[in-house]
């Protein structure tokens, strides 16, 4: 179904990457990068930019590689397999997509190409402390006085605020009299008065802020969307992240297999290998095989991104995320397990592949919220 | 619904064409057993549909060429028409004879046995079954001890084969059959086909527990056979077994007909019983048909992925060991839920010949057990799950 220009692309993409992340990102780089700030090495987000990969999730209109969530997949399995970590997902993937959507008046044209060079990093600010997953109920406030819209409250689950030169962030507006639309997005710059953000490290090495806005002030010229377009924005955005992490799990899944494997076939106990044990041989079958399906829901994943019915595309979306977070914690259960007791030490990157897949599966939804989100709209849909 | 990636505009007129053929050319009393989920159907529908196909240039043969009478079908095409055989309750080919004998005989059969053995299985006359397991060789099939002894120009056959699918109703048999030893246990085995008129063969129906009759034990004394029954050469009966069961690509993962129950439980669980509360609305029972849901469809792309080569990379040579576990789990999880679905209605054991019912559903709540009953055979028939794993362990991973 995929024509031989796109897949020649795609090995491209791997290869690339791949090699890329062999020769700059192995675990003991991983394990370094992570201890320090920002979390990631800012010289190879710059090489990573020079090669291309800010510009892939970007259309040819706006200076992009054309937006295919196929090639950004690709990518991101490698980045699952290597451990690596860093903005790319909140920036080049989330951001990137809502903003190729703005209507108003931005300044997205230049906006997308600083972040296509990988000078500008974007983070959204979606999600509220009390909302969990849900982006329904919108607590943080947009007013309009005296000429200018002054932001208000808190926003939950911010990656990588602190390389942020923007952030995305999604308000309502609060004064009941008007007739304007409910939500709107707003590009705001990092460095406003009133901005304070409070930091966290992930489990993952990631970075993630809580994000407070105390009598912000900003102008018509940061706003993006307004209405059910700036939620149909988030939405999609959202809905190519899960492909993205899709993908990155399953390059997770690999790697954690194939070292499992290694480990089993090394180790001798009762005096042959541990891979000669039938019982032992069948848990990694079965992980082998969750591997084989998740590959296969991952580039479903990517082809959600593609239709065009809203629920066909969500359903398929939330299927995915669902299925493959909750075969890839299994696998790198099973990981640990296997290891025995090796499985439990740091230097080993057995426990990092679960702090990755957990923290992973974790955003933007996780498997019980996709798993409702899928059943809702199969309510929705005809027997 | 969750659906698969459409094929070219080509191959989706084909696949309008076929399901066309099928809809206007099944009939319905045929159509109602297979909807039943019934495996059991008698030799006459089963050749009373293999005809009708026959007659519309060689679709009763899928996998076979054009020179042999088949249609001569790209694979896609093949996977297409299986698929729309099942969603509208058409019979399952008829295995035995057009899925493995013929295409093993393109490959190993001499002019003479293709020119005898090919018509028949084509025009539907010769109905054939397969005698591969023993009563002391189940999963360790190499180990199998039926004999066949030469004395002059035939083969002198002793012992016997069990969970014969369908012998009570076949013709014919081929299988494996011991005819000498070598260092291996894989060594000396032969691949013979052997007339069931034959003096010395008889046939012990053997009943499931759920009270069907669909497999047997074929008893073998002092069976005289000729020798160019022997397929291949005297030996090779391994190598031609293992190709043979290659064959069942499309096959045991069963996903389209698994599709087809699920409709099935989709209409029952989305229709309202008066004065009750749709099954879909009740959220336990929601989040398992949803898991279902998923995880068909998940294998569907799986299947698609390794059997029709998306990508040329996809191909794996165990694909068919994993699709044949998957495919049976969640088949059985298929059936189990659809027995559920019908409460304690799904305890009633009406007699087989019933044909009134109290309860008005898609899918009679006595089927439904009996189903669930019934299909606990797939995990185990064709190589069973475990020794799938054992395939998988080995030739894909490397454990040894």
């Amino acid at each position: 179904m995929s024509d031989s220009s796109t897949l020649e692309h795609l090995s491209l993409i791997e290869n690339t990457a791949r090699r890329f992340l062999q020769d700059n990102y192995t675990f003991a780089d991983h394990r370094k990068l992570i201890a320090e700030e920002p979390g990631y090495s800012v010289n190879q987000w710059q090489e990573m930019a020079d090669l291309g990969w800010m510009q892939l999730p970007i259309d040819a209109e706006f200076g992009g590689l054309g937006g295919n969530m196929a090639w950004v997949a690709a990518l991101a399995k490698e980045f699952g397999r290597a451990l690596a970590v860093g903005p790319y997902l909140p920036s080049a993937v989330i951001s990137a997509k809502i903003i190729q959507r703005a209507t108003g008046h931005c300044n997205q044209a230049q906006l997308l190409r600083d972040m296509g060079s990988g000078d500008v990093i974007v983070s959204p600010a979606l999600y509220e402390p009390r909302s969990r997953y849900c982006l329904e109920k919108i607590a943080v406030t947009a007013v309009r006085q005296n000429g200018v819209i002054v932001l208000n409250g808190t926003k939950a689950a911010v990656l990588y605020a602190q390389s942020a030169d923007y952030f995305v962030v999604l308000a309502q507006s609060a004064d009941p009299t008007t007739t304007l639309p409910v939500y709107w997005l707003y590009l705001v710059p990092s460095d406003l008065d009133g901005i304070k953000l409070t930091h966290y490290r992930m489990h993952d090495g990631g970075r993630m802020a809580e994000l407070n806005l105390h009598n912000v002030e900003i102008s018509e010229s940061h706003v993006m969307l307004s209405g059910p377009k700036a939620f149909e924005a988030v939405e999609y955005a959202l809905c190519c992240a899960n492909a993205s992490i899709c993908a990155e799990l399953v390059g997770a899944m690999e790697a954690t297999l194939s070292i499992t494997l290694e480990y089993v076939k090394s180790r001798t106990q009762f005096g042959r290998a541990l891979s000669a044990f039938q019982s032992l041989q069948h848990r990694l079958v079965d992980m082998f095989m969750r591997v084989q399906l998740a590959e296969s829901m991952s580039r479903e994943a990517v082809r959600a991104t593609e239709l065009n019915d809203r629920v066909e595309r969500e359903m398929m979306s939330s299927a995915a995320k669902c299925e493959i977070s909750r075969a890839a914690l299994l696998n790198a259960e099973e990981a640990i397990q296997l290891h025995g007791a090796m499985g439990m030490m740091d230097e080993i990157p057995a426990g990092h592949f679960l702090k990755r897949i957990f923290t992973l599966s974790m955003l933007f939804g996780d498997a019980d919220y996709h798993q409702a989100h899928y059943r809702s709209l199969r309510l929705q849909a005809d027997g | 619904m969750l659906s698969a990636p459409p094929f070219d505009s080509q191959l989706e007129e084909f696949r309008q064409t076929t399901r066309q053929f099928i809809e206007n050319n099944l009939p319905d009393d045929i159509r109602d057993l297979v909807a039943r989920e019934r495996m059991d159907l008698p030799r006459e529908a089963q050749v009373r549909w293999h005809r009708i196909l026959k007659n519309q240039g060689g679709w009763c043969c899928p996998s076979w060429p054009k020179s042999y009478g088949g249609p001569g079908w790209s694979d896609e095409q093949q996977y297409i028409f299986e698929q729309e055989l099942s969603l509208n309750n058409a019979p399952r080919l008829m295995i035995y004879g057009v899925g493995m004998l013929g295409p093993t005989l393109f490959k190993y059969g001499t002019e003479q046995q293709k020119a005898r053995y090919l018509p028949d299985i084509l025009n539907g006359n010769t109905f054939w079954c397969q005698g591969f397991s023993e009563p002391n060789s189940g999963s360790d099939l190499a180990s199998l001890q039926c004999r066949m002894t030469l004395d002059g120009d035939e083969y002198v056959v002793n012992g016997s084969k069990i969970w014969t699918s369908e012998a009570h109703l076949a013709d014919w048999i081929f299988g494996l059959f011991r005819s000498g030893h070598g260092e291996r246990k894989q060594q000396g085995i032969s691949f013979l086909m052997i007339d069931l008129a034959s003096r010395g063969v008889s046939v012990r129906p053997l009943k499931i527990f759920e009270q069907t009759h669909e497999v047997n034990q074929v008893f073998f004394d002092h069976v005289r056979v000729p020798v160019e029954n022997v397929v291949g050469d005297v030996g090779q009966g391994w190598e031609i077994g293992k190709y043979l069961l290659g064959l069942e690509r499309f096959g045991t993962a069963e996903v389209s007909r698994t599709k087809a129950s699920m409709k099935r439980l989709t209409q029952l669980a989305f229709t309202t019983a008066p004065g009750a509360t749709r099954l879909i609305d009740q959220v336990d029972f929601a989040e398992r048909y949803c898991q279902i849901e998923r995880s068909l469809h998940a294998l569907e792309i799986t299947e698609r992925r390794l059997l029709l080569n998306d990508r040329h990379t996809d191909s794996i040579d165990t694909g068919a060991s994993m699709l044949k576990i998957r495919g049976t789990e969640i088949q059985s999880d298929v059936f189990r839920l659809t027995a559920e679905a019908h409460a304690h209605f799904a305890a009633i054991d009406l007699p087989d010949d019933a044909t009134t019912n109290a309860i008005d559903n898609p899918c009679q709540p006595d089927d439904a057990a009996r189903n669930y009953f019934n299909y606990r055979k797939t995990p185990i028939y064709s190589g069973s799950n475990e020794i799938q794993r054992n395939i998988i362990a080995k030739a894909e991973l490397g454990l040894t």
